[in-house]
């Protein structure tokens, strides 16, 4: 190890080492990351002509194409008002009140975006939809589920996976808050609600901008448990999915637009959000001072937990209980049996739970030098511009990324023929889907770093290598491993882009199996496969809840 | 114009105990400072007489109502923060119009307060600054006269001087007790230097450790110091642990380290452990020849420090460990050396004699 360091210390010196070493970085940033990501626009660019001639020239289909886009952008809206109307309070409510139980919930929270999306996309169907076995309303013997195959039930879903970005957001914001503010707008006279309004408000629009887009771009591009929620309606992703091989020029077409909206949508609110004002005069003073008595704030808490009790938690785990029903007894005829067995779960969660692993070691090794380099070897508008890249490649909807690395890899034309739509992608495909989720935290917390201390180690006689090592390495540890742990997280849930990259196999990682073995039980009537798949996703929320709990310890430890 | 009373208000943080049972009574009009060593629990009274913080036991009132339900909002009270709390997403102006702005006055008259406030405080060219592009006497000002916009006539002032030149904040602290007389407010201002507190305070409120040690006039509390803490904090007394020998119906003879010190005191007897302190202005120093006072010391001079137009002047007893401080006028006559021996002389009035503390002197005389 000493010898290790030595050689490291030494390596850090040379200037030519260094040059090599940043290199590499960069390449991979550039060209296994961002280049293939945005592959889909020059590859366009190459076939405009037959995008006119099959996309734009058929009424038909452009007008499926944008129908799709449309729903897109309006289930992520709603969404975005849902969560950020629902998340702001919860993140108060968890960082300023003392409750019993507050740990837990805290935990639970996250559980929606550790757990495959499609296990639970499968829970909240049979909780919220129409009578089917397993289902909440057949369990109950009615004759109708609350919410029918559509949009709204794909509203209810991705407001419930999308929630934990906003809240986690916001609560980083909150905690970070000085209740000194606070007490001096109240001796100033402001009530609760106004000085929530006037000071502490205006101090957490930041994280609520940034929660409010990854929630945005999570919902434009979640693929696996809209397919599982939607029926008839078609969201964008979906769309891409079903016309990567049938039309592809009208996929790149939405794939396009979905990065397109996305970007400006993106950039146009952080631009909003920084001019934006918040007033600070009276607004409808007794309307405030109502809503800042304690009745008032009892009845809002109350309403913002049983919401999260009843739209986010009992759909979450409606599927521990659903195959506690008794199993069905025919086994239906099914296509190709190998999928179906228990062999296939146990080898796609192995899958699942190497790819995780893999990726965020290759995120780490390579996205911790990036950072390094970005936050202390670049200054000004280079920065930015890097900086405004990696926050790129997080807002690329992972669906419209899968396709674009599939263009990239793939065989398509103008596409490197190296991989085929199987295992392999879904490999390259979560490398690159988590490297930001690594690389983010850690340039937050370099910035956030003073480097005067690297100066003094550097002043003791410390070498480059040893002053990360042994100053900066120590104070970004936090971030690291919070890094570590939404890169995990994010690859082990991640399903629409997998589903995309999977193309026709089903063997790939558990998300995708799930969503095979319920669209299988959804088409056939097959109540096996349904009910298996139940059993897995039980499994899964299991497996899920105990990594969170696993997680909470090393960070508690670490902290 | 309200009165301020504290009854019995004791506020914990975990184990420490930051207030324990305080009370006191700060009349209409009055202007009180709230003096005592860092960790006092100072800012922590303050907060709950503003309302933002609530005590786990005591009652607060003001102006003779109990107000310890009553938000901060509503109890008419100013409070001026020590670390300023300017808020940093508003200019200067805004942060001085919030006040008014709460009480929904007309917007013009907001402007036209905040402006007044910040001429007040020679500020009103940065009206239109942020506060983190201020320097940090500037920002103490703005929250000053954010806190006096309110109009509350109950102004509480945690250490709203300590950031500016020592200059500046002399003349600003007389600006300020002006200021509160003028408009007739009641005043709660709390501070660690002493100075400022006899400079301004119509009643000193000595705090230590949580807990009120002595109340009283500025004077009361610099002559008649009630514990030996009061007396070595609030004009440097020297202090010392010694042993009765002797009583008569109206003095002692003590013995601190084997010298014999008569004092002025009643109520001790023979063998008692007491604490003696004597005011370093009270002890004079002499040369052979002149006439002396009832106690009468050799002494070495070990170190001399010129404070405004007075020395400092640190001397050991000759033949023992006793240090004694004293405080003489810079006369040009006076020269004195370090290693120069001469005599330390006092009356026995000037001796204080304490009871010795039950947790011991040090631990009585420390400021944490
Ligand atoms: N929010 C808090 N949590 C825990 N302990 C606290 C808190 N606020 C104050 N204390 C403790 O209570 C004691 C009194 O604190 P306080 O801030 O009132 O002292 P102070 O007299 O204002 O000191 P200073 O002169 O340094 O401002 C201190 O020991 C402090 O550590
Ligand atoms: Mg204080």
């Amino acid at each position: 190890m000493a010898s290790l360091s030595g050689l490291l210390d030494k390596a850090t010196r040379s200037a030519l080492a260094r040059k090599a070493f940043n290199f590499t970085v960069l390449a991979f940033f550039f060209g296994f990351v961002l280049i293939p990501s945005l592959w889909v626009f020059p590859h366009t660019l190459t076939r405009l002509d037959q995008m006119y001639t099959q996309v734009i020239a058929k009424p038909e289909v452009l007008s499926e194409a944008v129908t799709s886009l449309i729903r897109s952008v309006e289930i992520a809206l709603a969404v975005v008002v849902i969560d950020v109307a629902v998340g702001v309070p919860v993140a108060w409510i968890l960082v300023r009140r003392k409750f019993m139980g507050k740990e837990f919930l805290d935990t639970l929270l996250d559980l929606p975006v550790t757990m495959p999306t499609s296990a639970l996309g499968f829970s909240i169907y049979l909780f919220w939809a129409t009578p089917r076995k397993l289902s909440m309303a057949d369990l109950l013997g009615l004759k109708t589920g609350f919410l029918s195959e559509g949009p709204l039930l794909v509203l209810a879903l991705h407001a419930v996976f999308c929630l934990p970005y906003v809240v986690r957001s916001v609560i980083g914001m909150v905690s970070e808050l000085d209740p000194t503010y606070e007490y001096a707008a109240r001796t100033l006279g402001a009530p609760s609600f106004t000085t929530f309004r006037t000071v502490s408000l205006p101090s957490i629009v930041p994280g609520i901008v940034s929660g409010a887009i990854l929630a945005f771009t999570r919902s434009v591009s979640e693929t696996g448990a809209t397919m599982i929620v939607a029926g008839w309606y078609e969201t964008a992703p979906v769309y891409i999915k079903r016309m990567c091989d049938v039309n592809p020029d009208a996929a790149s077409l939405v794939t396009i637009s979905l990065i397109a909206t996305s970007l400006v949508l993106v950039f146009a609110l952080s631009a909003l959000s920084a001019y934006w004002r918040v007033p600070i005069v009276r607004v409808l003073p007794s309307l405030e001072r109502w809503l800042s008595t304690a009745k008032a704030s009892a009845v809002r808490d109350f309403v913002i937990l049983a919401f999260l009790a009843v739209v986010v938690f009992a759909p979450t785990f409606y599927i521990a209980v659903a195959p506690l029903q008794a199993p069905p007894q025919a086994q239906a005829q099914r296509p190709d049996s190998t999928e179906f067995g228990w062999d296939a779960f146990a080898e796609t969660l192995v899958n699942s739970l190497l790819i995780a692993s893999g990726a965020t070691a290759v995120g780490l090794l390579l996205g911790l030098p990036l950072a390094m380099y970005i936050s202390r070897r670049l200054s000004g508008r280079l920065k930015v511009l890097l900086d405004t890249l990696v926050n790129v490649s997080v807002i690329v909807p992972t669906s419209a990324l899968a396709y674009s690395l599939y263009l990239f890899w793939g065989d398509a034309p103008g596409g490197l023929g190296l991989f085929e739509k199987g295992l392999a992608l879904v490999v390259v495909v979560h490398m690159v889907l988590t490297f930001p989720y690594v690389v983010r935290p850690i340039l937050s917390a370099l910035e956030g770093l003073d480097p005067v201390y690297e100066e003094a180690a550097l002043t003791l006689g410390a070498k480059p290598y040893t002053v990360f090592r042994t100053v900066v390495l120590p104070l970004i540890r936090p971030a690291i491993l919070a890094g570590v742990v939404l890169s995990f997280t994010r690859s082990f849930s991640e399903t629409g882009a997998t589903v995309i990259a999977s193309g026709a196999q089903v063997r790939t990682t558990v998300p995708v199996l799930i969503v095979g073995w319920v669209k299988q039980a959804q088409k056939l009537g097959d109540q096996v496969a349904l009910y298996n798949a139940s059993i897995a996703c039980a499994l899964l929320l299991g497996l899920s809840y105990a990594m969170l709990v696993a997680f909470r310890l090393v960070m508690g430890r670490v902290k | 114009m309200p009165s301020v009373e504290l009854v019995g208000v004791t506020k914990r943080f975990g184990r420490k105990t930051a207030l324990d049972n305080v009370s006191l009574r700060v009349e209409d009009g009055e202007y009180a400072v709230v003096l005592g060593p860092t960790g006092a629990g100072k800012t922590t009274l303050l907060r709950i007489v503003a309302g933002v913080l609530k005590p786990d036991a005591g009652e607060v009132r003001i102006g003779e109502a109990v107000v310890n339900d009553i938000p901060p909002d509503e109890r008419g009270v100013a409070l001026f923060f020590q670390n300023f709390a300017l808020f940093p997403h508003m200019t200067v102006l805004d942060n001085v119009a919030y006040g008014p702005r709460m009480r929904g006055l007309p917007e013009q008259d907001c402007i036209r307060i905040a402006r007044e406030m910040l001429d007040l405080v020679h500020l009103l060219e940065r009206a239109n600054s942020m506060p983190h592009e201020l320097s940090g006497g500037m920002q103490q000002r703005v929250a000053l006269a954010r806190a006096l916009a309110t109009g509350a006539n109950l102004l509480l002032l945690d250490e709203p001087l300590s950031q500016l030149d020592a200059r500046i904040g002399e003349e600003l602290r007389y600006e300020l007790r002006r200021f509160v007389k003028d408009l007739g407010l009641t005043a709660i201002h709390v501070t660690n230097d002493v100075d400022e507190a006899m400079a301004v305070a119509d009643k000193i409120v000595v705090l230590k450790r949580g807990s009120v040690i002595q109340v009283g006039s500025p004077e009361e509390v610099y002559l008649k110091p009630k514990t030996p803490f009061v007396a070595s904090f609030v004009g440097e007394a020297t202090v010392f642990e010694a042993i009765v020998r002797a009583v008569d119906s109206e003095r002692v003879r003590v013995e601190a380290m084997g010298v014999e010190i008569m004092a002025y005191a009643q109520g001790f007897s023979g063998g008692d452990l007491v604490v003696a302190a004597i005011r370093p202005e009270s002890i004079r120093l002499l040369r052979e020849a002149e006439p002396a006072l009832a106690n009468r010391l050799e002494v070495t001079v070990e170190r001399i420090s010129f404070i405004g137009g007075m020395l400092r002047v640190e001397c050991g007893v000759v033949g023992t460990d006793l240090k004694l401080l004293s405080l003489v006028p810079d006369e040009e006559n006076v020269e004195l050396a370090e290693g120069e021996k001469l005599f330390a002389s006092f009356s026995p009035e000037e001796v204080s004699i304490y009871p010795y503390p039950s947790e011991g002197l040090f631990r009585e005389l420390s400021l944490e």
